[in-house]
Order: C-alpha cells, then sequence, then structure tokens
C-alpha cells in the first residue's frame, strides 16, 4: 500500500467514526498533539547526539505544532481528549523516527517536517472530500486549508538551507568498524 | 463521546530520555508498549516490564511501570519469578536477540516450555548492537562485517520455531516501522494466556544499515492464526522471515504455582543467614 492509499484508508476510517465537529475536534487535538511530541523527542534525540543545528529546529518543530493542538483547545482551555471509539490511527503529521540519522542536516530535517505536512494535508482533503457530514467536510476543507500553508512555510523555510554535501553522513569516527 | 479512557500511551512514558541511535527501531517498539496497555486499560503499578542487557533491555528504564533491568540473558528468569509471585501483575519481558536466544537461550526455551502467564518481546535487529556489531543467533551466515569477515556461515537461530517445538501458547511476528501493529500484536499477546512470544524486527540502522530496507521486504502472512501446531511447524519453517501477524495461538494451559501460601520473604532470608 502506498503512503497515498494509505492515508485515504485512514480518512475513511476517520470519516466513518467521526460523529460531529467535537470527535473532529478531538482528532485534531490528538493529530498535532502527537506530532509535537514526536518532534520534542527527535529534539531530545538529536541533542542526546550533540547535532544541536537540528535539535534546535526540532524544538521549534514541537512548539508550532504545540500552538496547532492549543487552538482546538475548547474556550475554557479544556482539552479535547477523547478520541471517538474506533480511531487506533492518528500519526497523520507525525514524522518517523525511522528517517533519523545522527548526522542529518536541517535542510534534511525540514524535507522529513515537509513529508509530514503533505500527509496531513492528503488526509484532510481526502476527509472533505469523503466525510459524510457537511459541517466536518467544510472543518476538513478548513484545516486541508490551514496544513498547505504549513506546507508552504515549511518550503520557504528550506531554501534558507543549503542542500546536504555529498558526504554529510561521513563521520570521522565511525561506529562501524570496517 | 465515548467513555474516558483510564489511560493514555503517554502515561506509559518515563521522563528517562532514550540514547539509542537515530533512526532506530526501538522507538516505535517503546510507542507501542504505551499503545498497548493504554488499550487494555492497564494501571502503570500493574504492569512490570523485565529486560536483560543490551539496547533495546534498556527500556524499563523508559516506561512509567515497575521495571527490572537485569542480568544479561535473565529476562525470562525474573519474569518468571515475578509472574509467580505476583500473579495479579502484567509482566512482559523484553530484551534483544543477542540477550534473548543466546545468553538466554536456555531460559528462552524453558520459559516456552513452563507456559507461565507472560510476554515475551524480542526487539531483533540481527546483530549485537551495544557492543559494537558481532553477529548474533539470527545473524544470516553470510553477512560480512569487520567482525565477522566474509560472514560466519553459521545457519542462523529461528526463534519463532524454537518457540512453537518448546510449547510457547502464543507465537507471532511484527515489524517496528508499523508502531500500530506491534501495539495490536502486543495486546493480542498479553490477551492470550500463557507464554506469548513477539518477535519484532527492529532495524538497527547503525550497524546493519540494510536493514533500512525491511519496510519493503515485511508482508501481512497471508494465512490467518492456526491452534495447530503441526501446522505451524510447516508455516514457521517455510517461513522466510518476513511475514507478519499471529502465526500461532494454542490453548494449552498456563502453570500457575499450587494454591496455598507461599513461602514469606523472611524465611528466604532465614535460609542466607551468616
Amino acid at each position: 500500500m502506498s503512503a497515498d492509499d494509505a492515508m485515504r484508508a485512514a480518512a475513511r476510517k476517520l470519516a466513518a467514526a467521526i460523529r460531529d465537529a467535537e470527535d473532529f475536534r478531538a482528532c485534531v487535538f490528538a493529530i498535532e498533539s502527537e506530532a509535537a511530541e514526536r518532534y520534542a523527542e527527535l529534539a531530545d534525540l538529536m541533542a542526546t547526539h550533540n547535532n544541536r543545528e537540528v535539535a534546535a529546529l526540532f524544538r521549534r518543530l514541537a512548539e508550532i505544532e504545540g500552538l496547532h493542538a492549543r487552538k482546538m483547545l475548547a474556550p475554557d482551555g479544556s482539552a479535547p481528549r477523547l478520541l471517538p471509539a474506533g480511531i487506533d490511527f492518528v500519526g497523520a503529521e507525525t514524522v518517523s523516527h525511522e528517517a533519523m540519522h545522527y548526522l542529518m542536516t536541517p535542510r534534511q530535517a525540514l524535507a522529513l517536517a515537509l513529508e509530514g505536512e503533505c500527509k496531513a494535508v492528503a488526509l484532510f482533503e481526502a476527509l472533505a472530500e469523503g466525510a459524510a457530514d457537511p459541517a466536518i467536510r467544510r472543518l476538513a476543507a478548513e484545516m486541508a486549508v490551514e496544513e498547505r500553508g504549513h506546507v508552504a512555510l515549511v518550503q520557504a523555510w528550506m531554501t534558507k538551507f543549503p542542500e546536504p554535501e555529498a558526504d554529510w553522513d561521513h563521520d570521522p569516527d565511525p561506529p562501524r568498524l570496517d | 463521546m465515548s467513555a474516558a479512557p483510564a489511560y493514555v500511551a503517554k502515561d506509559y512514558k518515563s521522563d528517562v530520555k532514550p540514547v539509542w541511535c537515530p533512526g532506530c527501531g526501538d522507538f516505535s517498539v517503546l510507542a507501542a508498549f504505551g499503545k498497548a496497555f493504554a488499550e487494555l486499560g492497564l494501571a502503570p503499578e500493574r504492569v512490570a516490564v523485565i529486560s536483560g542487557i543490551g539496547c533495546s533491555s534498556r527500556i524499563p528504564a523508559y516506561t512509567r511501570t515497575y521495571g527490572f533491568h537485569g542480568v544479561h540473558g535473565r529476562a525470562l528468569a525474573l519474569a518468571t519469578g515475578l509472574k509467580l509471585a505476583r500473579p495479579e501483575l502484567t509482566v512482559v519481558a523484553a530484551g534483544g536477540d543477542g540477550d534473548g536466544f543466546s545468553i538466554g537461550g536456555n531460559h528462552f526455551l524453558h520459559a516456552c516450555r513452563r507456559n507461565v502467564d507472560l510476554t515475551y518481546v524480542v526487539m531483533d535487529n540481527r546483530v549485537y548492537g551495544m557492543t559494537k556489531g558481532q553477529p548474533s543467533p539470527t545473524t544470516e551466515p553470510d553477512w560480512d562485517s569487520a567482525l565477522s569477515p566474509g560472514g560466519t556461515g553459521l545457519r542462523p537461530f529461528n526463534p519463532l520455531v524454537i518457540a512453537l517445538a518448546s510449547g510457547a501458547n502464543f507465537v507471532a511476528r511484527a515489524f517496528s516501522g508499523d508502531p500500530n501493529a506491534c501495539a495490536a500484536m502486543i495486546v493480542a499477546a498479553i490477551r492470550h494466556p500463557g507464554f506469548s512470544f513477539v518477535e519484532i524486527l527492529s532495524p538497527c540502522v547503525t550497524f546493519r544499515p540494510d536493514q533500512r530496507g525491511w519496510k519493503e521486504q515485511v508482508r501481512q502472512a497471508p494465512v490467518a492464526a492456526t491452534g495447530d501446531p503441526a501446522r505451524a511447524a510447516r508455516r514457521l519453517m517455510t517461513d522466510d522471515g518476513f511475514n507478519l501477524g499471529v502465526l500461532y495461538q494454542g490453548d494449552r494451559l498456563p502453570y500457575r504455582p499450587p494454591p496455598g501460601e507461599g513461602a514469606r520473604p523472611a524465611d528466604l532470608e532465614a535460609e542466607f543467614a551468616a
């Protein structure tokens, strides 16, 4: 299954489970919170491996995703903690651990972030097309527009960092012994 | 809205920051532990994560449950003792392929045979990562490296076959690249009575960068779980190591100690009194 197909399958599942705007808000909160937590983890990870520049970048991305999550809070500040029953998929915007490298450059880190934002666009676009409730379709379309804005932001940010050198992963003291 | 879940995955995560290499599959397994415990609604103080030594064996430090980072290869001995003494706890042993199948190989056989109601999760990366890349029992015979020039030439240990032959009541394989599927597998393993063994293919991107390709190799097993050991044996013996899913679910009753009061700590201590 391709990444796009997986995202569409996830959107179908979400569309079937989301009953109202409150459910939608809970899903968006979970997606954004998980993305923020993952970026914070990756920042810690890069700090542990002394890649300070990328650690700072991931820390900033964690703050941004945290802001997005907080936008889903109720007026009294309470979090929509509960996901609708049957939803075991969040991860729509979450960067995978697998793609990490201890010597990765800021440009590569942003490329990962871009991948996450594009996944989120695909999810909300699919929901905007596929949800049965017109109110959910409208909210999903609004989120898709917002996520497309994030894509443009990350793309603009990427231009400020050079492409990685061909030997970006060269380590003069490599862990491998051969 | 649905009823409030008792716990969320984050509730099981400790404040200790993992020191695993970026890209290590064990991060996803750690996330899967939290998701699985939350799905089961387990109170953190009712769970014990027990390990031996190795990169993956650091997992008790990263989970906010009871835990024991034990002696090399002895996770199952510790976990078995704990489960027999405190049967009300959910006991999960965890570790790597070197710890579990080489140093702890004998414990693995007998834990399967005893069929105590616990779950053993092995993060298999087919290498000793913590000690810088020696071949492990599951390493391919032709894996060429500075520490095994030309490869070991040795037939790899097949942990799922050994588990089945030794009496494990639940045998499954998952891939760390899909943490949700890993979590579902851990949930199924914990729910299944008796000794449940889950092999999670968890790439070591530092010493086995070739394992980044596993995500293209793994596939869902094209068959449903069986309760027939003979059929499971045939299936596992012909398996290429990349079929995912529950591959065997037996119905053997778990071992439980005979009812009655066991020894009190003071009695045990008395035997060691100088």
